[in-house]
């Protein structure tokens, strides 16, 4: 009888959904994080609510935020970068507004409408137990990953599906001309290159550090940090380390913006200021593992285990918004068919 | 109870709202026009191939080892038998990177086991098995229970060896149990991420994966709809085939049925200590794994303290409850409206015929107001979890006998009232069972995360998945502690919905 | 009470009932009488309510009951297999009816009792009704069909599955209760034996119609019919007449049979014999067949009398 009483109440529950408030609708990628009394204090000071909605990876927010512009879904979005951006200009999705100067300088700027926010890279990031074990000297460039002693070692991310993959391929390109990166990814593909949907999977079961087979995973040259910061005991020398060839360092400059037909501007202006504020530009360093884009921040003591890698290969957004669509469908071809 | 069809119309509802309307959209919003053009491309064809191969191979592995592991279960009797059976749905909540992370715990290169097994074929099928075992074995061994105990004293009269009586008559008597797991897996793995993705690399990728590409990555709506149609229409044709078997198959159950006794002489007990250690060893090892390794994790226990995780075992309950509510009420409304109809057998597999990131995609179209609101998130969640009780309910309503209800008609019931205090008491454990399969869905759907989501609706899946986007070791740990606890409540959960005095099983059997 | 007037029901292409009429007076027990797979049962859940008719109507105390919803006829029906709930014991299934009555639950439980206890089943309560015998749950079933005090009880074969002995007590039995309850009952069967025992008047059920429809002594006395007079168990059938069992037997003056053969039964021995090309079925009790023993053998030639009087010839 009980049972049947239960069963009742539970479908009367369903039927009875709470209605919600409407606020500053902010749209994000999964990986976006910040320090709750940050944001609290942002509510406080200028009075709006601010709803987060997380869409998936950067790639697949900006599908959706074009899907849905004729009624777009938020008023302001965080997270497309620099290889998005020329997709989201062409799109014609962002309101393009120029944020009040507070004498601070950013170090990169995005084109299309985006207000740079952050920066970080995608790189090869290698196991350092593993290499000493081996005994096996590190990859001097990225040719070395094709050899025979280097087979079964690299994994990496789906450009097709993941933006570090994506970042990846870019930057072979950039460094090597469009037929010599094709060349060397069927090489790669030759020696036993790994490809996985995203980093996620590639960082968490196939890197041998966490008890994967690859002692080589594409990752981000903070790691190295945040391996540290995160490590179950005090260490001084974080296990992994960057491995920042030429051709595998693509620099990732991620923006926010507004949305075209987007409600509540001044508050979504004010938002986008807020993220360019010094509180959060010291704090997405250790939630977002990013450099803060604005110059004179200081950085946090744990970034000294991740030094910015000395050069780049980052193609620029007109060639990725022009290209990247054919590379990564002949980088299918090239590496999985 | 012809009149009950109209019923229908709720889950009807439903599944127009949150399936075939988004689906439609999306196809007529991207296409111009649909072609099967990219069948012409052996990139896809391939794809197809895989996904139907991968999936057919592991519907036949989950029989090869699910119908003696069930037949055991159902025939012996042992002390923590229905802890067993609870403890074999945890798989299915368990979020697929975790799951992974706990085989490779035992077979990865730095496994328990010393066998290295990562990359090679025989991982992608442990790891297919891991998820899809235990749904044929509970249902097989349900189905092998029902069979009257006369119909196999019967048979073993007529001179059939046990051997014979397994083959000729509890086989065909479990077969609409069997079918309906089948059914299920091949349904899953067809049109899934997999955990053999994970495992094997893109390489093993199934046809879902290039509709997500193509969706969520190259925005190019045709080709997906086009591929997304495919898909559905080989899963339909599945869905399809099975209800109209299982319309044959159903006929009530009459008679005492078989009791279960406890194992006696050395051939019996060998062939349950078999049984039992082949399914932990295929369904239960890498969750012992994934236990072990948060148990040394020390000091992301201290995660617990986190007010965030707390709030995401809150969101949890309380979406698992609100999932579960819906699942029973639309549930209920297919199974009274399903009696027997092939249509609606079919449709209600639809839910997981159908593409998840092209619903997603298409969701955001037709309602773009309601795309980040709770109403919509609670709906897919219910829409994942409704078919596990309209299945199980209908299965066994088609085997009461006429009899029962139109007794209590003309002692004075009325419809509502037979329905009341005959049908559901005599369905009840099979409601329950189909609760409990709706709440591990709703507890560990993480296709729901293709929908926009809030961080305020962090559940204990995305907060582990959060997790297990930062890299250190803290995260991993505090990734695995995370999944300890949703196995808790999940157990918890399981405990309170099968909750029954002992032998209160099959009433409907007698 | 009951008057069922032209009713006609079809399933798959065939006709249960076709134009079928029958009534059944207050506190009258009435038996419908006919083969396996007649649509007897059929008829009982039209009249239920529980299957609709396709044409005709059912009327009840005067009121038609086409509208009236099975649980609001306060009919009760007992069906062949009991139809118990397994999901509750013997007391709460006995209490169902009297539940759905809004009876409160002690004055049902209390009720309840009582009418175990009359049917022979004090203490039952709490049994499972999956552990009963095929007697004790025929009494519950019974039970849970008297206890809400039904217009009229439809009993659907409610002895078929119960061995010969136990049979013929509680068909006894059962007719004394109902009667002394006053009331209606139908019930529905394919042995003349229950119907005869049971019933008040008889119903012969054939192809869909009621063939006759009679107290059993004038159903015996005058059959219709060459159908109805084997059905209700005459050995000698012909196209135009019938011979009561009465109406012939062996004698020594008689003109000279031959005996075709002879069976041994429980009671006595059955004789098929010849006579002017015209075969005949004989039944002869043991003490009959003791009597005449040393004459009786396949072939050989014994005297028979019949009776000219007693034949029943059909309009």
């Amino acid at each position: 009888m009980k049972f049947r009483h239960l069963c009742l109440a539970v479908s009367l529950a369903a039927a009875a959904l709470g209605a919600q408030a409407e606020g500053l609708r902010v749209m994000t990628h999964n990986a976006f994080e910040l320090s709750k009394p940050l944001l609290a204090d942002f509510e406080k000071q200028t009075g709006v609510k601010v709803e987060l909605i997380k869409a998936g990876d950067a790639g697949e927010m900006l599908n959706k935020l074009i899907l849905t512009r004729a009624n777009p879904i938020a008023d302001v979005v965080f997270g497309l970068d620099n290889s998005l951006a020329g997709k989201a200009e062409a799109a014609g999705i962002l309101e393009p507004f120029a944020p009040k100067s507070d004498g601070r300088k950013a170090r990169y700027a995005l084109p299309g409408g985006l207000i740079s926010i952050d920066y970080g890279y995608v790189t090869l990031v290698y196991d350092k137990a593993w290499f000493a074990q081996h005994k096996l000297a590190l990859p001097k460039s990225l040719n070395d990953l094709t050899l025979p002693a280097y087979r079964d070692l690299l994994v990496v991310e789906n450009p097709a599906t993941s933006s570090p993959g994506q970042g990846f391929l870019f930057a072979t390109i950039r460094a090597m001309g469009e037929e010599r990166a094709f060349s060397f990814w069927g090489k790669l593909r030759g020696n036993g290159v790994k490809v996985v949907k995203d980093w996620g999977i590639a960082y968490n079961t196939d890197f041998s550090h966490n008890g994967g087979s690859r002692p080589i995973v594409l990752s981000y040259a903070t790691d190295p940090a945040a391996e540290v910061a995160y490590s179950k005991v005090k260490v001084n020398e974080s296990p992994v380390a960057t491995l920042p060839l030429s051709g595998a360092v693509y620099q990732q400059v991620e923006g926010a913006a507004l949305i075209k037909g987007g409600h509540e501007r001044a508050a979504a202006e004010k938002f986008i200021a807020f993220l360019r504020s010094e509180p959060v530009q010291k704090d997405l360093q250790t939630t977002m593992w990013m450099y803060p884009v604005m110059q004179g921040t200081p950085l946090a003591p744990v970034f000294a285990y991740a030094k910015e890698p000395a050069a780049h290969q980052t193609p620029g957004a007109a060639e990725i918004r022009a290209k990247g669509q054919g590379w990564i469908k002949r980088w299918t071809q090239v590496v999985l068919k | 109870m012809r009149s009950t069809r109209w019923l229908a119309l709720l889950p009807l509802a439903l599944l127009t709202a949150l399936v075939a309307v988004p689906l439609s959209r999306l196809s007529t919003d991207g296409a111009s026009a649909l072609s099967l053009a990219f069948l012409s491309d052996p990139y896809y064809r391939w794809r197809l191939a895989w996904s139907l191969a991968q999936a057919l191979a592991t519907c036949g592995l989950a029989l090869l080892f699910g119908l003696p592991i069930a037949w055991t279960l159902a025939r012996f009797d042992f002390p923590g038998r229905r802890w067993l059976l609870r403890l074999l749905m945890l798989p299915f909540v368990m979020p697929t990177l975790v799951a992974a992370m706990g085989v490779l715990a035992l077979f990865g290169p730095q496994g328990l086991t010393g066998i290295h097994g990562q990359d090679t074929p025989w991982l992608l099928l442990y790891g297919n098995l891991f998820y899809n075992l235990p749904l044929l074995v509970r249902s097989a061994q349900e189905g092998f229970a029902r069979i009257p105990a006369n119909r196999l004293m019967a048979a073993r009269s007529l001179g059939a060896t046990p051997w014979r009586v397994f083959w000729r008559v509890e086989l065909p008597g479990a077969m609409p149990w069997i079918c309906s797991a089948l059914c299920l897996i091949f349904l899953y793995c067809f049109s899934a991420f997999g955990l053999a993705l994970i495992l094997g690399g893109q390489r093993y990728a199934t046809v879902e994966v290039e509709i997500y590409t193509l969706v969520a990555y190259e925005l190019n709506l045709s080709d997906a709809s086009a591929l997304a149609l495919s898909v559905l229409a080989v899963a339909s044709l599945v869905a399809f085939g099975y209800a109209w078997l299982e319309r044959g198959l159903a006929r009530p159950m009459r008679g005492q049925v078989a009791q279960r006794c406890v194992p006696s002489g050395w051939r019996q007990c060998a062939l349950l200590a078999l049984a039992v250690g082949l399914l932990v060893l295929l369904a239960l090892a890498p969750l012992a794994a994934i236990a072990w390794r948060a148990l040394w994790a020390g000091p992301a226990w201290r995660a617990l303290a986190d007010p965030e995780v707390w709030a995401a075992l809150a969101n949890t309950a309380r979406f698992t409850a609100l999932a579960l509510g819906g699942a029973c009420l639309f549930g209920l409304a297919h199974a009274f409206a399903a009696r027997r109809s092939v249509l609606l057998g079919t449709l209600a597999f639809l839910p997981y015929a159908v593409s998840p990131v092209c619903v997603a995609f298409g969701l955001l179209l037709v309602y773009p107001r309601l795309s980040a609101s709770l109403t919509l998130l609670i709906g897919a969640y219910t829409l994942l979890a409704y078919p596990f009780v309209a299945r199980g309910m209908s299965a066994t309503l088609d085997a009461v006998p006429a009899h029962l209800p139109q007794a209590a008609r003309t002692l004075g019931a009325s419809t509502w009232r037979v329905v009341w205090r005959v049908l559901l008491p005599i369905a009840a454990p099979a409601l329950r069972r189909g609760m409990a399969f709706a709440a591990a869905t709703a507890l560990g759907e993480f296709a729901v995360t293709l929908f926009l989501s809030r961080p305020e609706w962090m559940t204990l899946t995305t907060l582990i998945y959060q997790r297990l986007g930062r890299p250190g070791a803290l995260n991993q740990d505090s990734a695995l502690v995370l999944s300890c606890l949703l196995m808790l409540l999940a157990m918890v959960a399981f405990v309170l919905i099968e909750w029954q005095r002992e032998g209160d099983d099959d009433v409907a059997g007698r | 009470m009951l008057q069922v007037d032209k009713v006609s029901k079809r399933y798959d292409h065939q006709w249960l009932a076709r134009d079928l009429s029958l009534t059944v007076g207050a506190g009258e027990i009435m038996a419908l009488l006919g083969p396996s797979g007649c649509g007897k049962s059929t008829l009982l859940k039209l009249i239920a309510g529980l299957e609709p008719v396709e044409a005709g109507t059912i009327r009840f105390a005067g009121q038609d009951l086409a509208r009236v919803p099975p649980e609001a006829r306060h009919f009760a029906l007992m069906f062949q297999d009991f139809a118990l709930f397994p999901h509750l014991n013997v007391l709460d299934n006995v209490c169902f009816g009297l539940v759905e009555r809004r009876t409160p639950k002690a004055t049902a439980r209390g009720q309840a009792r009582a009418v175990l206890a009359t049917v022979g089943l004090a203490g039952y309560d709490d049994r499972a009704v999956g552990a009963l015998s095929g007697g004790e749950a025929q009494r519950v079933a019974l039970a849970r069909a008297l206890v809400t005090a039904p217009r009229l009880l439809l009993l659907d074969e409610p002895f078929s599955s119960l061995d010969a002995h136990l049979r013929l007590s509680l068909q006894t039995e059962f007719r004394q209760r109902i009667r002394a309850l006053g009331i209606s009952a139908l019930l529905v069967t394919h042995d003349r034996q229950e119907a005869f025992t049971m019933a008040d008047r008889v119903a012969l059920l054939y192809q869909g119609g009621i063939q006759q429809c009679d107290t059993p002594s004038a159903l015996l006395a005058a059959p219709a019919d060459p159908w109805v007079a084997s059905f209700i168990g005459f050995d000698n059938v012909c196209d135009d007449w019938a011979l009561p069992e009465t109406a012939l037997w062996l004698d020594a003056a008689g003109r000279s049979a031959h005996i075709e053969t002879l069976t041994p039964l429980a009671e006595g021995i059955r004789l098929r014999l010849s006579q002017d090309g015209q075969c005949y079925t004989l039944h002869l009790s043991a003490r009959e067949a003791a009597a005449w023993r040393t004459q009786l053998a396949p072939g050989a030639d014994v005297g028979l009398v019949i009776d000219e009087a007693a034949r029943i010839r059909f309009a």
